[in-house]
């Protein structure tokens, strides 16, 4: 097993804090339901699009499984784990070593949204028989417009642990 | 860790995770179990970010809910007494014990329908099926519990489907009996976002802005009767159907939830009388 690291820590801290802010802050501050974003997912995008699909995949699972169970939480348990998974992979693809531009991180995270938001779809018509499109579209665009504020700040952060050999 | 050795962990964890929406999809118990685990571990956080009460509003708030659901109930109860007064043995005493709850976290599905977590618990006296009720009227059905949390789903959910009674009020009389659910009837127009469907059991008469109030239930679990869940929007035109169907505003906006009650309600301790047995079919 290899021992943690303050960047582990600090994705780890990053995905139980953007969990509960999803579920319990952004409702109490009153930003309106469908317009939540997935903070979480910024963070998996962020990390994938400097590492490629395979971690993307496997932070994603892990990142998933957090925000499954904090209540109210995913139905059917595990759903989350599974999209994140898709969308870490998604966002993974357009990682390129050498690419310091602003735009990958941005697309990766929008086909990350995207990809989310139509598998949340794909599950609403299997378990409930009802889907809201609109709701998943407004949200993916939350997602988006959050992460223009909060990838660079993600990637930053990162990249300096990097240099510092703290990851 | 080398590339084989995480792409083997990726391979186990997704299939753990497919195992798991299959069980969960399949009403199996395991998953419930890593739920209130889920609600064990982020509970106590999730009370303590949302927030305190500087300004005593939030109490003020309670007592409004739990006066509203003691005044439907009586209203409910004075309603019954004078219909049935001679056949019922009185309701009297039997009061439900409503439990004051603040919405601590919500989400919203894919459907469009909407889960909220209450900051009460199993060391409350919550238990599954209970009824959660606003001021306004009905909100939904506790559907999992923690030691200090519960989760709700809120009324527009594809699997809540309550027993109502309608336009009792207009008629004098019980009024007719149907279900309100989210599911458009077939032959139905489509609903606008947010709205309730209401199908009869018969052809009753239905107008707009009937009350709609809940049946009740055996031990009213999980709903007592004579609770609001909102009033006739629309009536569906006739064609031909063999009941009468509606759309229905919901009295409460699942949007804008805060403060709410948990009926604890509990069985009923003592047996109707037989005149009673015999009235009720």
């Amino acid at each position: 097993m290899p021992r943690p690291t303050l960047l582990g820590l600090l994705r780890a801290a990053g995905v139980v804090i953007g969990a509960l802010a999803a579920a319990t802050i952004l409702p109490r501050l009153g930003v309106p339901a469908g317009w939540v974003p997935d903070l979480v997912l910024v963070l998996v995008a962020a990390s994938a699009v400097l590492r490629g699909p395979l971690h993307g995949a496997l932070l994603g699972l892990a990142a998933g499984w957090v925000v499954d169970l904090v209540p109210p939480g995913g139905s059917p348990l595990g759903a989350t784990a599974l999209l994140y998974a898709a969308a870490g992979a998604a966002a993974g693809a357009f990682h390129h070593p050498g690419n310091r531009g602003p735009l990958a991180p941005l697309g990766s995270l929008a086909v990350a949204a995207l990809v989310v938001g139509a598998g949340r779809l794909v599950f609403a018509v299997v378990g409930d028989g009802v889907v809201d499109p609109a709701a998943a579209l407004s949200r993916a665009a939350a997602t988006v417009v959050a992460g223009v504020l909060l990838l660079p700040v993600c990637i930053a952060v990162d990249r300096a642990l990097v240099q510092r050999r703290l990851a | 860790m080398t590339p084989v050795v995480r792409r083997r962990i990726l391979v186990v964890g997704i299939g753990l995770t497919l195992l798991m929406v299959l069980l969960d999809l399949g009403g199996s118990v395991v998953p419930m179990r890593l739920r209130a685990a889920g609600a064990v571990a982020a509970g106590p956080a999730q009370r303590v970010l949302a927030g305190g009460d500087p300004t005593g509003t939030t109490r003020l708030e309670k007592d409004n809910v739990l006066l509203h659901t003691e005044l439907a109930h009586d209203r409910a109860s004075l309603a019954e007494a004078a219909r049935l007064g001679l056949l019922l043995s009185s309701p009297a005493g039997h009061q439900p014990g409503a439990l004051a709850a603040r919405v601590i976290a919500s989400t919203t599905m894919a459907s469009g329908a909407r889960a909220v977590t209450l900051d009460v618990g199993s060391r409350d006296g919550v238990e599954p099926g209970l009824a959660v009720v606003a001021a306004d009227g009905l909100v939904g059905r506790v559907v999992s519990v923690g030691p200090w949390s519960s989760d709700v789903r809120v009324l527009g959910g594809a699997d809540l489907t309550v027993g109502v009674r309608v336009g009792g009020a207009r008629s004098m009389g019980a009024g007719s009996m149907g279900a309100v659910s989210a599911t458009t009837p077939p032959d139905a127009p489509p609903r606008p976002r947010g709205m309730l469907s209401l199908i009869l059991v018969d052809q009753g008469h239905i107008a707009v802005g009937d009350l709609v109030t809940t049946l009740g239930s055996v031990g009213e679990r999980p709903y007592a009767a004579g609770l609001v869940v909102g009033r006739v929007a629309s009536v569906d035109p006739q064609r031909g159907q063999l009941t009468a169907t509606a759309v229905i505003r919901p009295a409460v906006d699942p949007g804008r939830l805060d403060v709410v009650a948990v009926l604890l309600g509990g069985p009923r301790d003592s047996p109707r009388s037989p005149a009673a047995a015999k009235a009720v079919p």
